[in-house]
């Protein structure tokens, strides 16, 4: 490395590999790079001479100076993730759900100017990395918690209306369509999510989580008929096309549009149109 | 570049304003606190996927019928090397269109590179090269959004040994190239005073009263022998001193309280906002 002071491009590139170095600053500055850390490319060979580009007699207050930020770009995506997790990092401890944060961040940096976005993918990291059926559990309680951040987030659909609904002649019923509230996210699992334990049930169980009038994520378990229902729904399939395909003649629909029409899930109706 | 006088909307005396964090809205839409305005994190309301804006921005619409709105982002990342994102810049510009805010701001730092964000506001070396680098983007951003924008002294934890500059000649160089505006966070300037040992008189010297639009106020915390800009505390009474040398120098210039850790009650919250009032018309008196 030669005396002339770095370009702006040399020292972001520096700063940033010294921040993020998993092995944490004193150690990233130390040793060489090991050759069977994974993702190799967090893991450099410090260019040790680099270290001078910051302003200190010592050694040691560098360091102390970098960790300054070293240790804040953790802590706050640590802080962001279990903050979107709560129930998620309750069942893990708080010790594994940190390693498994790190983990995650190795893999899974943040590429959005949203802080809050950069646990999206945590849910999906850590089904990818379950062996045994507690993990499994985790991974699904936290793609709930994920359908309540999707929830809230989601942007808003029509107001509420079913008076069509008086209005349909027998011909309509073929094409008509549920248009659901845009908040609506579904979710199955083999585990019944809603309580603190994983038991794991003989069915796959079904949990919907929408947002309700005061603009709360509200998530609960629904039966399977309406998980599909819901679901066909919002692919733009008919009713009375989603109903054949149930195993149940009877579906409970009328019951399905009260209760999820006065929580506003059912949003309305509309007739497909030909194409 | 846009000359000062350019938007006029850069500089209204607003008086004091608080930060609006999402635990607050629904305290903030009861209770309508006597206040002119609130400063608003712009990233708490931008989505980057194909989900919309959601409830977030729907709260902030029903507060910006009673209030005025300034838009404050986090992650324009004015000195990263990296290409300024266009996809970013198009959700902030729809999101002034559709909030109408009186000003807008960011950070003079870079929160990332290699395409990776840091979500931190990490210093930069004060050389020629990043002067250069700095003022082309920000004249690229207000060109872009159309309108003016401030930029704000940040907290640092280090400083380069290569900077030719103070950060102060390095912003007020910035301001007079491209016209932009200042936001100078007062806790910022004294956080970096103790950690980097320099007089924050002479920084506010040198700032251009013409180019302040706006005042931060803020906690910080201590570790080790450095100071951090925690924002999870009172402001101190250092930094409450600073404050009215400021307002001796510039006048009566628009005040934020920021809070974002250990965030306190709305009612605490403005029992600051009515202190640096105070202390604002005391000065000026």
């Amino acid at each position: 490395m030669s005396d002339r002071p770095p370009s702006l491009s040399e020292l972001q590139h520096w700063m940033k590999w010294i921040i993020t170095d998993p092995r944490g600053t004193e150690n990233a500055l130390r040793e060489a790079a090991p050759t069977d850390a994974q993702p190799i490319h967090r893991y450099q060979s410090p260019p040790f001479e680099a270290l001078s580009w910051i302003s200190s007699d010592s050694h040691r207050e560098r360091v102390s100076r970098i960790d300054v930020y070293a240790e804040a770009y953790f802590a706050r995506i640590h802080e962001s993730i279990s903050l979107d997790y709560p129930r998620t990092r309750e069942f893990l401890g708080d010790e594994y759900f940190m390693k498994q944060v790190a983990s995650y961040l190795k893999y899974h940096p943040s590429r959005t100017p949203n802080l809050g976005e950069v646990g999206l993918a945590f849910p999906d990291w850590l089904g990818s990395q379950a062996v045994d059926p507690w993990e499994e559990f985790a991974a699904d309680l936290a793609r709930l918690e994920r359908n309540r951040i999707y929830a809230f987030y989601a942007p808003f659909g029509p107001p509420s209306d079913f008076s069509r609904l008086a209005t349909l002649t027998e011909s309509d019923w073929a094409s008509l369509v549920l248009i659901l509230d845009p908040s609506v996210f579904l979710i199955q699992s083999s585990f019944e999510l809603l309580e603190s334990e994983p038991r794991r049930v003989a069915e796959a169980q079904s949990f919907v989580t929408y947002r309700d009038s005061t603009l709360s994520p509200i998530s609960t378990s629904i039966r399977t008929q309406e998980h599909f229902i819901f679901e066909q729904s919002q692919k733009g399939i008919p009713l009375l096309r989603i109903i054949d395909q149930l195993d149940e003649a009877d579906c409970g629909l009328q019951e399905i549009f009260e209760t999820w029409g006065n929580r506003g899930v059912i949003k309305t109706i509309q007739l497909e149109t030909k194409k | 570049m846009l000359p000062h006088s350019a938007d006029s909307n850069s500089r209204r005396d607003l008086g004091v304003g608080i930060g609006l964090r999402p635990p607050h809205y629904s305290e903030v839409l009861q209770q309508r606190p006597k206040l002119a305005w609130f400063e608003a994190i712009s990233e708490n309301y931008l989505t980057f996927d194909e989900r919309g804006p959601g409830a977030a921005l729907v709260s902030l619409e029903k507060i910006r019928a009673d209030y005025e709105i300034v838009l404050h982002g986090v992650s324009l990342s004015i000195g990263s090397v990296d290409p300024i994102s266009v996809n970013y810049l198009t959700h902030l510009k729809q999101l002034y269109d559709r909030i109408q805010p009186a000003w807008v701001s960011d950070h003079l730092c870079w929160t990332g590179v290699q395409d990776e964000n840091l979500h931190d506001l990490l210093p930069l070396p004060y050389t020629e090269e990043a002067l250069n680098h700095v003022c082309s983007r920000i004249q690229y951003v207000q060109e872009r959004l159309g309108r003016r924008i401030s930029i704000e002294n940040v907290s640092s934890y280090l400083t380069y040994t290569h900077s030719t500059l103070s950060e102060w000649e390095f912003l007020r160089e910035i301001a007079q190239r491209t016209g932009c505006g200042i936001l100078l966070d007062v806790n910022n300037i004294y956080v970096s005073s103790i950690n980097h040992g320099f007089s924050a008189t002479e920084f506010l010297n040198a700032i251009p009263r013409s180019a302040v639009t706006q005042i931060h106020l803020a906690g910080h915390s201590k570790s080790g022998t450095l100071l951090v800009d925690t924002h999870d505390s009172p402001v101190c009474e250092s930094v409450w001193q600073l404050y009215a040398e400021t307002v001796r120098r510039f006048g009566s210039i628009p005040t934020l309280i920021e809070w974002d850790a250990e965030l306190p009650t709305l009612g605490r919250l403005l029992q600051e906002a009515d202190h640096a009032k105070k202390i604002l018309e005391e000065t000026l008196r």
